[in-house]
Parts: C-alpha cells; sequence; structure tokens
C-alpha cells in the first residue's frame, strides 16, 4: 500500500509540473507570438503610439476601419471593439491602454443599449484576455469580477487554458507558435461583416437606467488621470423602434455625439445593429470628417 | 457524478483510502462501505431513484430466496414470474411507456382517430437498464439451477449496485462478481497500478477521442442538410469513433476502478472496430450485452439448436430487441435490424465463428484480405451508427441520401464551429494506430515503460482534451 500510495502522490506531482510546465510554455508563446486575437494585437500596441482608439461592443469591431481614418487623416487608428462587449470590459480597456502605456490623441467610445445592461461582461474578451490574467491588476480584478472560478483560472497552473480549451488550446496555440497570421492585426482589430440579413428591424429598449454605476467609474476614471474621451453612438438601421433612447443617452453622457440615424440605406446594414463592410466604410468616412478632421482643425 | 468530474476524483481517493482501511476490521465492514459509497454515488445523480434501486435489489434478493424455498415448482414459476414481470414492469414504465403510447397514438391518428394518451413526464432513472439486467441475470440463474441465492442482503446489494458499473455496465453475472464479493480481498499493487493505467487510458479515450470527435459529429449531424457527402461520411465515422471512445472508455474507467477495490470485472470492449466481419464485431462491442442476451434470450429461444428458419428468426429478436434496450426509439430498432440484416449471411453461410483470434496474431500488419474485411465491416457499422445517432428514421435516410448525391463540392468543409476535419483525422489514425499496437492487450498503458507511457497519455489528455463543453457519457441515457 505505501508503494502504491508513493505511485500515486508521485504521478499527481507529475501531473502538476506537467501543467506548471505548460502553462508557462502556453503563456510564453501567447505573450511573444503574432497577435492573432484582439487582445494580443492590443498588448502589441504596449508603449507605443496611436493617434485615435475605437473602444465598444462589435458595433465598434464590426463598424470602424482604421485604414480609412489613416488614409483621410494620415493618422493611426486601433479598433478595440469585442463582441458581446457591455460596459465592464470597456472599463476594463480604459485602464488596461494606461498599464499598457499606449500614447493617443482621443479615445472614442460607443455607447448604446449597453447602457441598460449593468451586468455581464464578454465571454471573447474574458478568454482572449486569460493568458495574461497574472500580467497585472486590472485584468486579475476583471477576472475575479466577472469569471467563474476565477482562483481556479488564477492559481492552478494551465486550468484557464483547459477552460478554455476550444479557443485556447492545442490548435490556437500551435498556430500562434508558428507566427500563423489572421487579419486582426493586419486590419488593426476591424472585422467586416458581409450582406445583409432578410430582416431589418430592431428595438431599442423603451425605458433608459436612471443612473449607471460603471459608467461613472468610466468617467471618474477618465477625469482622474485627464483623458481625452469622446462618447458616441453608432448607427441603426431605419426600422429602430424607441429611437429616443439615444436622445436620453446624450443627457446622461456629457459631450455625446449620437450617430444612430447617420446612415439611412438598409443595404449599408448585415442586420439592424451591425453594419456590414461598405456601411463601416461609410461611417468610419462619415466619424472621420464629423469628428476627428474637424477636431485636427481645432488643434 | 461523472467518472471524468471533479466530484469524482475526490470521491474514489476518500472511498478507497477508507476501503483499505476497514480490510483489517473484516469483508462485511468492507462490503457495507462500499454498499454505501456506491448509494451515495447514485444519490448524487438523483436521490429519488434511489428508491427504485433499493426496492429492485430487495425483490430479486426476496424473490431469490423464496424460488429455492419453494415447496413445488409451481410456487417458484409464481415468485420466478413475479420478479421478471415486476423488473420489466419497472424497465417498460420509466423506458418505453410514452414511447408506445405515442406509437399507438400515432397510428390510430394514421387511421382516422383522434386519441390522447397519457404520458408519463418523468426522467429516466440513471443506470436502470444496467442494474435491472444484473437483477434478471441472477434470478434466471437461480430458477435454472445454476446458482444458489445470496442470502447476505449486504453482499447482493452490492453485487447489484457496486458504483463503477452501476450507471452503464459492464452487465454483470452472479457467478462471475458474487463469489469475489464474498472473499475476502488484499491489496495487490500491480493490479492497483494496471488499473490506475487503464483509468488514464479509459479517461483519454472520452476526453479526447469522444469529446472531440462529438464536437465535429454533432456539428455535421446537426446541419447534416448543407453538408457535402464527404462531410457526412467523415460525420458517420467521427461518431463511430465517439461513441467508440466514450462507452468503451467508461468501461475501461470502470473495470481499473474497480481493480483498486481487488475486483475484476467483465472485459465489455476488445478493439471492436478491428473485425473482420459482424459477427467477429458482436463478440468485441458491449461484450457483456451481447453475451445476456446470448444466454438470456438467444438460447432460451432455441439458439441455433433448430432449423435455419429458427436460428434467423431468433438472431432477428436477438438484434432487435438489442437495439431496443438501447433506448424507446424506432431508430434503435432499425438500427437493429440492420444489424440483423449484416449477420444473416454469415449465418447462413456458417461462417459467423470464422474469427474468433485477434486479428494478425503475432504480426504487424493484418494481409490485405484482412485489412479490406476490417475496412468493411467499420463501414457497415458505421453506416448503422447513423441510425442511432438521428433523432428520427427520417433524418437518418434524409443523411445518408445526400451521401449518396456524392456532392463533394467545397471538400473537407469549414465547420460551424471554426474548425476542418484535417487535425481530427490525424489524430483518429494516431489512436488508430496505439490501438493496433495493443489490440493483444487489455488496454496499451502497460509492459516496460508502462509509466512513461502513462505520462505521455496524461500530457495528450490535458493538451488535446476537450474540458470546457464536455459530453455526458452517451450510455448514460440507456
Amino acid at each position: 500500500m505505501k508503494k502504491f500510495i508513493k505511485y500515486c502522490v508521485g504521478g499527481f506531482l507529475a501531473i502538476l509540473l506537467l501543467m506548471l510546465v505548460l502553462d508557462i510554455v502556453y503563456t510564453k508563446i501567447y505573450e511573444t507570438s503574432y497577435p492573432r486575437s484582439k487582445f494580443q494585437y492590443f498588448r502589441s500596441l504596449k508603449n507605443k503610439k496611436v493617434d485615435y482608439i475605437f473602444i465598444g461592443s462589435p458595433r465598434v469591431e464590426n463598424g470602424i476601419v482604421p485604414s480609412i481614418i489613416q488614409d483621410k487623416t494620415g493618422k493611426t487608428a486601433a479598433n478595440l471593439g469585442w463582441q458581446a462587449a457591455k460596459l465592464g470590459d470597456i472599463y476594463t480597456v480604459l485602464q488596461l491602454i494606461k498599464e499598457y502605456n499606449i500614447h493617443y490623441d482621443k479615445i472614442l467610445i460607443q455607447v448604446d443599449y449597453i447602457y441598460n445592461m449593468v451586468e455581464g461582461h464578454s465571454n471573447i474578451f474574458e478568454y482572449e484576455m486569460m493568458p495574461f490574467v497574472r500580467e497585472n491588476n486590472i485584468t486579475r480584478e476583471y477576472l475575479n469580477r466577472f469569471v467563474e472560478n476565477s482562483d481556479a483560472n488564477y492559481y492552478i497552473p494551465f486550468y484557464r487554458y483547459c477552460n478554455n480549451d476550444l479557443k485556447l488550446g492545442f490548435r490556437e496555440i500551435f498556430a500562434n507558435s508558428i507566427h500563423k497570421k489572421n487579419n486582426v492585426a493586419t486590419h488593426k482589430g476591424y472585422v467586416a461583416l458581409h450582406g445583409n440579413s432578410l430582416k431589418l428591424e430592431g428595438a431599442l429598449p423603451k425605458e433608459i437606467l436612471n443612473k449607471n454605476a460603471i459608467l461613472d467609474s468610466i468617467q471618474s476614471f477618465i477625469k482622474q488621470n485627464k483623458m481625452e474621451v469622446f462618447f458616441y453612438c453608432a448607427p441603426f438601421c431605419k426600422n429602430n423602434q424607441n429611437t429616443e433612447f439615444t436622445t436620453e443617452l446624450a443627457k446622461k453622457i456629457p459631450g455625446f455625439r449620437d450617430f444612430s440615424g447617420v446612415i439611412a440605406d438598409d443595404r449599408m446594414f448585415q442586420n439592424c445593429n451591425h453594419l456590414n463592410d461598405n456601411g463601416a466604410k461609410r461611417f468610419t468616412e462619415i466619424i472621420t470628417e464629423e469628428v476627428l478632421m474637424k477636431n485636427n482643425e481645432k488643434h | 457524478m461523472l467518472f471524468n468530474s471533479l466530484s469524482f476524483l475526490l470521491f474514489l481517493p476518500i472511498v478507497f483510502a477508507l476501503y483499505w482501511w476497514v480490510n483489517k476490521k473484516g469483508l462485511q465492514l468492507q462490503n457495507f462501505l462500499l454498499l454505501l459509497a456506491s448509494y451515495f454515488f447514485y444519490a448524487c445523480w438523483d436521490w429519488r431513484f434511489l428508491f427504485l434501486l433499493l426496492f429492485s435489489t430487495a425483490l430479486d434478493y426476496f424473490t431469490g430466496i423464496q424460488m429455492v424455498e419453494a415447496k413445488n415448482q409451481g410456487r417458484k414459476k409464481v415468485w420466478f414470474w413475479l420478479s421478471i414481470i415486476v423488473n420489466l414492469g419497472f424497465l417498460g414504465v420509466f423506458k418505453y411507456y410514452n414511447f408506445f403510447a405515442d406509437s399507438f397514438a400515432e397510428t390510430l391518428f394514421g387511421l382516422g382517430f383522434q386519441a390522447n394518451f397519457w404520458t408519463l413526464q418523468v426522467i429516466l432513472p440513471v443506470g436502470i437498464s444496467f442494474y435491472t439486467f444484473h437483477g434478471l441475470s441472477y434470478v434466471i440463474d437461480i430458477y435454472k439451477g445454476r446458482i444458489q441465492p445470496e442470502r447476505n442482503i449486504i453482499t447482493y446489494s452490492l453485487f447489484v449496485a457496486y458504483f463503477p458499473l452501476l450507471v452503464a455496465g459492464p452487465i454483470e453475472r452472479a457467478t462471475h462478481l458474487l463469489p469475489q464479493i464474498k472473499k475476502r480481498r488484499f491489496f495487490d499493487y500491480p493490479k492497483a497500478v494496471d488499473g490506475m493505467h487503464q483509468i488514464t487510458w479509459g479517461l483519454f479515450k472520452k476526453v479526447v477521442i469522444a469529446d472531440n470527435c462529438a464536437l465535429y459529429a454533432n456539428d455535421i449531424f446537426d446541419h447534416y442538410q448543407s453538408m457535402n457527402s464527404l462531410s457526412l461520411i467523415l460525420g458517420a465515422i467521427y461518431f463511430a469513433f465517439q461513441i467508440y471512445g466514450d462507452f468503451s472508455g467508461y468501461s475501461d474507467i470502470a473495470l481499473g476502478t474497480s481493480k483498486l477495490f481487488g475486483i475484476d470485472l467483465l472485459r465489455n470492449f476488445n478493439y471492436p472496430y478491428f473485425s473482420r466481419d459482424i459477427a467477429e464485431f458482436w463478440r468485441r462491442w458491449h461484450i457483456s450485452l451481447s453475451s445476456w442476451f446470448r444466454d438470456y434470450l438467444y438460447i432460451p429461444l432455441g439458439g441455433s439448436q433448430g432449423g435455419m428458419m429458427m436460428k434467423i428468426r431468433n438472431t432477428f429478436i436477438i438484434f432487435l430487441v438489442s437495439g431496443f434496450w438501447h433506448g424507446a426509439n424506432w431508430t434503435f430498432l432499425v438500427w437493429g435490424a440492420l444489424h440483423a440484416m449484416f449477420f444473416l449471411p454469415l449465418l447462413i453461410t456458417q461462417n459467423n465463428r470464422n474469427n474468433i483470434e485477434s486479428v494478425a496474431k503475432g504480426k504487424s500488419w493484418p494481409t490485405i484480405q484482412e485489412f479490406m474485411a476490417m475496412l468493411l465491416t467499420f463501414g457497415l457499422t458505421a453506416f448503422a451508427w447513423i441510425f442511432f445517432r438521428a433523432k428520427t428514421v427520417s433524418e437518418a435516410i434524409d443523411y445518408i441520401k445526400n451521401i449518396f448525391r456524392f456532392n463533394l463540392e467545397g471538400g473537407i468543409q469549414f465547420l460551424d464551429f471554426e474548425r476542418y476535419s484535417v487535425e481530427l483525422l490525424m489524430l483518429l489514425g494516431l489512436f488508430i494506430i496505439v490501438e493496433w499496437n495493443a489490440r493483444e492487450q487489455e488496454h496499451p498503458i502497460n509492459g516496460k515503460w508502462a509509466k512513461l507511457k502513462a505520462l505521455v497519455i496524461l500530457t495528450a489528455i490535458l493538451i488535446l482534451g476537450v474540458f470546457s463543453s464536455p459530453s455526458d457519457f452517451i450510455y448514460f441515457q440507456f
């Protein structure tokens, strides 16, 4: 029996050591490889200068084309919109911009119906961030706040990779290790949508929250760090119900700019909330002319 | 409590430690502890069904004794049939009532009658098909005079509820398991280590092979209308490996776990995809069930004693019942019927016992003839699995029709969950090579480099396993 206990303890320690080694190897690869995820791209901007940074949900990710901004203004831009992002994710991105020492002229934050979402976070932002959770307190805080089994993800070696195996597992690590490129960094975070849905209808919330604590935190963080931030709302399709929501939203956020109705052509939308590639190009031109170029004129 | 869950990872060492700690205090205490652990294990699924298990156990225990003590053959028969009817009645109510009620209502509706049968909104008690068959074999064996009834209620209860085999087999025989339970066990280091290795291999089959195949198979079966012929063929192959990895993986974990307690369970799988004909396949796939049907259904029906027509009839009965045992769905019946049809040519030509030994025994490679025979057998089983996997018979027929459209547009398609099939095919290729080299052993992690092999397999589990979206063991639903 003693021999068997020794065998089991040895086996357990071997597994633990294996997990530790795998964790180190995986993390190192994710830290050093060519950026394949949006978060890796974000980290690649550390200590760099990006003139315009766009933050938000997929309505940013699929709606802002940084190359057009560069063509029109000669200035660099980064699209840091995430699928399913809520205000909590946006706040974390904002904090990390400071943490990563990314220099910028202006940060543009897209806010819409997510103002009403006090709970929740982007699971995509979560898993993309996982390899870097031990990097700083901001990622740790995010983990504690939003992720189940946060301590297991943080302390147990390799647990975070097992827990996100379909996204961060062997397949992705292999692609990272051979520096297999995708379009994330090439397109500076922009992801194009194509085609049109048959049914272009949508609805904003009928009511608006009186207060949103996360947005308050965002605004006090901006003030505290003297950040140059511009809030706006991206376009919706024509048949969108309860459009007065954005009017109410403008009252809640100082300097908020409502672009929700600037594109009337439904052919520009993939679905009511999201622009397709043509729409994204068109809207990027609009926001560049209306905000960024006017801003340059002022300076 | 799944075998591949953290709770089982805590449960097993605790039970193991207590079990060997009470070893010196006597066999009864050891068995009692194992029984309590088994009931706890079962209660973790749904404590309410524990009463069903207790009732089923008590019924068979009691009728077993009553049969032997019966004053005449008539009374013995009464007790025997009481047990059979109640056991099958439970199975019928919980597993088949809704199926028969719905099918009957549909038939009447087809004839122009409106019938609304009351259907039970109950969940199927986990493992009911397995522990019912344990009880049935025990009662039948006593009735036939093959064994004496067990008079120790703890011993008998443990025979029925022993946790490694409780929810998905193997379906044990009283003649094999009871003597082991009644005999004092001593810790055997080589056996325990072998058990650990078998558990590791079982986990690999489940977490790496079955769960990866499940991702692909589910995606292809769920979107079969938009898949080309190649993807549909691959879907059937993936499901074949999914169900094999899933069920044989479970069996390996069960057998390995049991070895830790010094108890040997019946081997349930013996590399079935290296079979050269369907008869051999059934001697290697879910062995405990196919041998159960052979001993308690096929032989009592007359087996192969009568003429050819009787043999054919009995073969069809056994395969249809086997299919229906899996679940209350026409798909399982068709699956069973298909296997009966595949078996028929072998039976008629009396070639069903041609391949008893392992393929290419003592050799590295099969002959071309053996290889082609294995390929054909696998093709037939994979084809039949389509019916097993599909939700309805018409869905399975549609799936097959789409295969025979010979549409190869798009080659190996990019699946919904952002995967191509190439990497999985490579993994399956490696898996086949490992199994091929181990085909004459119980599992591949043994021999000179067993510990190193175990470490490699553990690494593979960590790197290639599916942990974020594990699928339940398929056979838990049966």
